[in-house]
């Protein structure tokens, strides 16, 4: 009995504890929203480069659909994830962004607009043939390594 | 009956070739112009010196470092433009030692300190290639230096302070796979001119040996690829490097990008006997934790 009563609060204590800690720390939904944002861009971004990379045959319909998916996701406003204080100092282990995307401030914006100039130049190229693909995806390669050298930690 | 003599004839023509060594020498010299041209593409030649949407190998891609902009020359077989006067025996001493046919001595921006490492025969070998290719005329472009650096001198004394010329040394403690892993990091790939930090002057530390660089290429980071498990490349799988190795493809998922997507276009010509060997010396590197941060 002393067990089975144990072991009952235990489930009762956990039950009332975890959803209690996540509800007291609302900037954990921020960081996930951004992720997910990040792997939505990975999940358009990966086949065009492993066309481009000769891992998958090249694909004009499939290429035009992901470099369109990744030009509709530029019209996405999700700024109020990107919170001050929800960096890698505060949440070590949940988010690798740099303290630095804050103090620097507007500095990313920059990074932005390169990406999203990039992007809509994919948009337009990646159905034309795999010779206007490759390029056009290194670029957009590019500004993703530029913003994550300056504000992603790496590993 | 005219065409079966004229098969006898092309026969009794290659038999006589061959017996007269001509037609081994054109053999050997095709297996050399596919050696050199491996070789080339695995030691990242074209990749430094063709220009974006440049004619290749005529140079004239920027290189942006601390100390100033270089421009790399054109070595295609053009014989003013490029280096086509050279002799093999100036191409190996420019590898070797990093010294111009001129005798003046080259900026580390051209990574002798890692070619200093390459078997002469495969630098033959390279320059046999290079002197196949198309020639371009294009011309040279003066580097952008901080004015300490604009003469030759500067890097003279660095030389002097820095790099120690010699070809590789087999190590008889370890296997020949490592041995072949250790040329294809070392001398060919040249992997530490990059993956290695590098001290106020410029000069790699060594004891630091592909450790990641906060300062790469064009401002880049360039990661830590020591079997470090939390900072390097010690979670990676087997398949996982090998998969980069060929497609530059990340375990996450996701792509490398800006300069070791272009070094992945001629590691990715790499065989699989060369890409074993190369796994196996970077995973058995001394494992180092530092992670790379601007």
């Amino acid at each position: 009995m002393k067990l089975a009563t144990r072991l009952c609060l235990l489930i009762a204590g956990l039950t009332l504890t975890v959803p209690g800690i996540a509800a007291k720390d609302p900037n954990l939904k921020l960081l996930k929203a951004r992720q997910g944002e990040m792997q939505l861009r990975a999940y358009n971004v990966g086949p065009l480069f492993g066309m481009a990379k000769g891992k998958m045959e090249y694909d004009a319909a499939l290429a035009s659909k992901l470099a369109n998916n990744l030009k509709t996701q530029l019209s996405l406003d999700i700024g109020g994830a990107w919170k001050k204080g929800t960096d890698i100092e505060a949440y070590p282990g949940k988010t690798t962004s740099l303290g630095k995307i804050w103090t620097t401030y507007p500095e990313i914006s920059e990074y932005g607009k390169k990406y999203a100039k990039a992007v809509k130049e994919l948009a337009a190229e990646a159905g034309n043939g795999l010779d206007a693909l490759k390029p056009k995806i290194s670029a957009v390669g590019k500004t993703c390594k530029g913003c994550h050298d300056e504000f992603r930690e790496l590993n | 009956m005219i065409p079966v003599l004229r098969l006898l004839a092309a026969v009794s023509a290659l038999i006589a070739a061959s017996s007269s060594g001509v037609f081994a020498q054109a053999t050997a010299d095709v297996g050399l112009l596919a050696r050199g041209e491996y070789l080339l593409k695995i030691s990242g030649c074209t990749h430094c010196h063709t220009a974006e949407g440049g004619e290749p190998l005529a140079g004239g891609r920027a290189l942006e470092t601390p100390f100033g902009t270089f421009y790399t020359p054109n070595i295609t077989a053009h014989p003013t433009a490029g280096i086509g006067a050279w002799s093999a025996e100036d191409f190996r001493r420019a590898l070797h030692q990093g010294l111009a046919p001129d005798g003046s001595d080259y900026y580390p921006a051209f990574p002798y300190t890692s070619y200093t490492l390459i078997r002469a025969d495969d630098a033959f070998a390279m320059h046999t290639y290079l002197m196949s290719l198309p020639a371009s005329t294009q011309p040279n472009r003066e580097h952008e230096l901080a004015w300490f650096l604009a003469s030759r001198l500067a890097a003279t004394a660095w030389k002097w302070l820095f790099f120690d010329a010699g070809e590789i040394q087999q190590s008889t403690a370890q296997s020949a796979q490592w041995n072949r892993g250790a040329y294809l990091a070392e001398a060919l790939g040249h992997c530490g001119e990059c993956h290695t930090p590098r001290n106020l002057l410029g000069a790699l530390q060594t004891d630091q040996a592909y450790a990641g660089n906060a300062e790469g290429p064009e401002s880049e980071l360039v990661p830590n690829i020591t079997p470090h498990k939390d900072t390097g490349i010690g979670d990676w799988s087997r398949e996982g490097l090998e998969e980069f190795l060929k497609f530059g493809e990340l375990p996450d998922g996701d792509y490398t990008s800006g300069s070791m997507e272009a070094v992945i276009e001629g590691v990715r010509h790499l065989t699989p006997q060369d890409r074993n060997a190369l796994i196996d010396y970077l995973r058995a590197l001394p494992s180092i934790d530092n992670r790379v941060r601007k």
